[in-house]
């Protein structure tokens, strides 16, 4: 295989052949730091490519895989990580001019959890300023541009994970995902990104958005891929409050598992309101895609979704205007316009109002928690329009024969899962008119990542989506 | 100095909020703020609308503990 052809192959795919000896790590990271060389430039996915680091890392790990100690699926593969996971030594920005310089003492939990398992470090991702937002059309480091056109956005916050995998400049990535920040670039980039139960994932040395809402997780070129880092990240970690010890399963072995006789909830409000018709038709033949292979599809009521975005924009308002306030308060004129926008006006948020918020939230969990005592998962489109153009502030939509804006953003169908902390996957499910990828969104219990897995598994191996590339 | 003409909120008012936070605004920013700030109460009013009398507010939760219930 020319090293060229080594970026293309999924995590899985090219473990194998790690594994086998048949190529060295070391070629591996040559091989995407070339092409990064060759083609970020244009992309701007990266802030920070970790040249000189990853090719160290990937010299230990060919050391230590050809002395028989073999780590596993990770062992040896480059993986990029959004520049809001702390890394020693190495300048995590955050996207942000505040924290240009910001030199970290120590590891996130999630980049301790992929060194352990043997991952090549090899560059820190673009991403929406802060993580406060959601197209990675960054002041300080440039807009990311989506690799299926460049003229458009890729997505966010986590943008740059998204646009490094697309295009094949690193072999899988990590994002953070307080409101959809993972599964909606994933969806717009046509590729795989899951946003773990809360607490499945440590959110330690994660530079906070919203602490009650942030999550971590992976973004990847398949279903399986995804299954491969979140067994090496998923785990309890007493540096975070909120960790969980439910026992960590190999998600691997979820895949390829019958879904026959499985539950489909189809929500009677909201996913389906408001969305491109391009959208709503490919999720449907997602749907019956999956009930040919014997999944029964029920339409279940979810009344209090629909102040999600309410919720969403007060609860990480307050958040990250306490997280800002040193920095609020001295380095004002140092944030971009829009996050600085939003602080701003989280200034005059008012504690009766979070708690209010607080308490729809738990009206709204119990309501999907109830639905999923009824079925197994929920399914639903990840975003409402596919990747908008760079700039584009009022986001169209075509419905029948007109055309509106969409109310709510981007994450107007992802943050529900994110305020209830349920697992949540998004991945391909077709293309529009003007070939821009669509995301499919399977939601399931808490600590269930194994079905909403081998759901999302089994529509990928019976369609090719996930097998499509840009053409860069 | 120049007041919005929006009901309920003026300048003045959200300066005076803003000085009790600790935090200054230009009359500039503050100008572009009150449209903002009278928006975000638009939208928090929505929420009048839900019971919340028998729930309680999930500030930080943990899914352990849920499970551990069951």
């Amino acid at each position: 295989m020319s090293d060229k052809g080594l970026c293309f192959l999924t995590i899985g795919e090219l473990s194998k052949l790690i594994k086998k000896k048949e190529v060295s790590p070391v070629e591996v990271t040559t091989s995407f730091l070339e092409r990064i060389n060759q083609l970020d430039g244009q992309i701007n996915a990266y802030i920070t490519v970790l040249e000189d680091e990853a090719r160290q890392s990937s010299q230990e790990a060919e050391r230590a895989i050809l002395s028989g100690n073999y780590l596993g699926p990770l062992h040896g593969v480059p993986i990029a990580v959004k520049d809001l996971f702390l890394t020693k030594g190495i300048r995590t920005t955050a996207g942000s001019k505040i924290l240009a310089d910001f030199f970290p003492k120590e590891d996130a939990a999630v980049i301790q959890r992929l060194k352990e398992a043997g991952a090549v470090i090899i560059g820190k991702t673009n991403l929406h300023e802060f993580a406060y937002g959601s197209t990675t059309d960054n002041p300080h480091y440039g807009a990311t541009r989506n690799p299926w056109d460049m003229e458009r956005i890729p997505g966010g916050s986590s943008g740059g994970s998204a646009a490094a995998v697309v295009a094949s400049l690193c072999s899988g990535s990590l994002g953070s995902d307080t409101g959809g920040s993972i599964r909606e670039p994933a969806a717009l980039c046509g590729i795989v990104g899951i946003k773990p139960t809360y607490g499945r994932v440590s959110r330690f040395g994660v530079i906070p958005l919203a602490w009650s809402l942030d999550h971590a997780g992976p973004i990847t070129k398949d279903v399986e891929d995804s299954a491969l880092i979140l067994n090496a990240i998923a785990g309890r970690d007493p540096r975070d409050s909120a960790s969980s010890d439910v026992p960590v399963p190999d998600y691997t072995r979820a895949l390829g598992g019958e879904v026959k006789g499985l539950r489909l909830g189809i929500p009677k409000e909201y996913f389906f309101e408001e969305i491109d018709d391009e959208i709503g038709e490919h999720v449907k033949k997602a749907i019956g895609v999956l009930q040919t292979l014997g999944v029964a599809a029920e339409e279940v009521s979810l009344p209090y979704v629909k102040y999600s975005r309410t919720l969403l924009w007060i609860l990480v308002g307050a958040e990250a205007s306490s997280y800002h306030e040193p920095f609020f308060r001295t380095r004002i004129e140092e944030y971009g316009r829009d996050v600085r926008a939003n602080l701003e006006v989280a200034q005059f948020m008012l504690a009766s109002h979070y708690l209010k918020a607080q308490r729809v939230r738990n009206i709204l969990r119990e309501n999907l928690l109830e639905v999923l005592k009824k079925v197994d998962v929920i399914v639903c489109p990840t975003t409402p329009v596919p990747a908008p153009k760079i700039g584009e502030r009022d986001f169209k939509i075509r419905m029948g024969d007109r055309e509106t804006t969409v109310t709510g953003g981007l994450g107007r169908l992802t943050c529900p899962f994110n305020l209830s902390g349920l697992p949540a996957i998004s991945l391909p499910c077709g293309f529009t008119s003007l070939g821009l990828p669509i995301g499919l969104q399977i939601a399931g219990r808490p600590f269930d990542e194994e079905t909403v897995l081998k759901v999302a598994r089994a529509y990928e191996m019976n369609t090719d989506w996930h097998q499509r590339r840009p053409s860069v | 100095m120049e007041q919005s003409e929006r009901p309920g909120l003026s300048q003045n008012t959200l300066r005076r909020f803003a000085e009790l936070a600790g935090v200054k605004f230009s009359e500039d920013r503050l100008e572009r703020i009150v449209p903002r700030v009278e928006r975000y109460l638009g939208d928090v009013s929505r929420l009048e609308e839900v019971d919340v009398s028998e729930a309680e507010p999930a500030v930080v939760f943990s899914m352990k503990q849920e499970l551990d219930n069951e």
